[in-house]
């Protein structure tokens, strides 16, 4: 049993886009622009800057995620924690992540970007690392996802059935 | 609804260390009361949150009863972590237009 799969509480997305990297900056810290791919949000990018994103009217029943910004160099990165309602029905659960968001330079001009989500906090995924490091893990390894509906807001729970 | 359940199960921080403590091994409630600092009625009370929302399953041996936790339970939890892996593609394509319109 692997008990260091990367995979188990790190997301790691990355991709070359042609702009440079001044302007991918100015979509990830600009309001209007972070609202268009993202979220509504009074995002401001400094450190120690508290914000919210705000999910969307469809998804009313979501609370804002609580957001604080934890690195914010201009045009290179950023990198944020969010706090979240697991679910609308179990408000008191909060669950805590770290976004990062990282640009580097691709010679073709354009910008590397390298999204990263982990840091989740203890109160979810110890539990699920405890059990992905135990000798009965394989059922949940082996747990294959239903389809997921492409929302908006895909940090909002979907409604229990 | 158990993904509910589920959430609301791991909300309370007791809950949370029995459920990781049960991860380990099979116990009795008398030796998982040993670890923590309440009553036995109320380690009860949480183990039979978390047999229903199916994170711990019970053996029953003549007049004891064994208790350890049920990873399958956790497959809501692992749907939902999911949920996150297929929202940045969708996020970074949705962020390619925008970037793409900002030229206009």
């Amino acid at each position: 049993m692997k008990h260091t799969d990367p995979n188990t509480d790190a997301i790691v997305f990355e991709c070359d886009l042609p702009e440079p990297r001044e302007k991918v900056w100015r979509a990830l810290t600009e309001r209007d622009l972070l609202a268009a791919w993202l979220m509504p949000n009074d995002i401001r990018p400094e450190v120690g800057a508290k914000f919210q994103l705000q999910p969307s009217p469809v998804a009313a029943e979501c609370a804002p995620v609580q957001c604080e910004v934890l690195e914010a160099e201009a045009g290179r990165k950023l990198r944020w924690r969010q706090q979240e309602q697991a679910d609308a029905v179990a408000p008191r659960l909060l669950v805590e992540s770290v976004v990062t968001f990282e640009l580097s330079d691709i010679p073709s001009g354009g910008t590397h970007l390298r999204v990263v989500h982990d840091g989740f906090t203890s109160r979810v995924t110890h539990c699920i690392q405890a059990m992905l490091c135990s000798q009965a893990s394989a059922t949940v390894l082996r747990f294959q996802p239903r389809k997921v509906r492409a929302i908006p807001v895909l940090h909002c729970l979907r409604r229990a059935a | 609804m158990v993904e509910s359940e589920v959430f609301r199960a791991l909300a309370d921080p007791t809950r949370r260390a029995v459920f990781e403590r049960l991860s380990r091994g099979e116990m009795n409630v008398t030796e998982l009361k040993s670890g923590f600092n309440v009553s036995q009625p109320a380690i009860s009370q949480h183990l039979a949150a978390l047999k229903g929302a199916g994170l711990v399953s019970e053996r029953r041996e003549g007049r004891h009863a064994y208790y350890r936790s049920e990873p399958k339970g956790l497959a809501p939890l692992a749907e939902w972590m999911q949920r996150y892996r297929v929202a940045w593609p969708e996020r970074i394509e949705k962020l390619k237009h925008v970037l793409k319109d900002m030229d206009r």
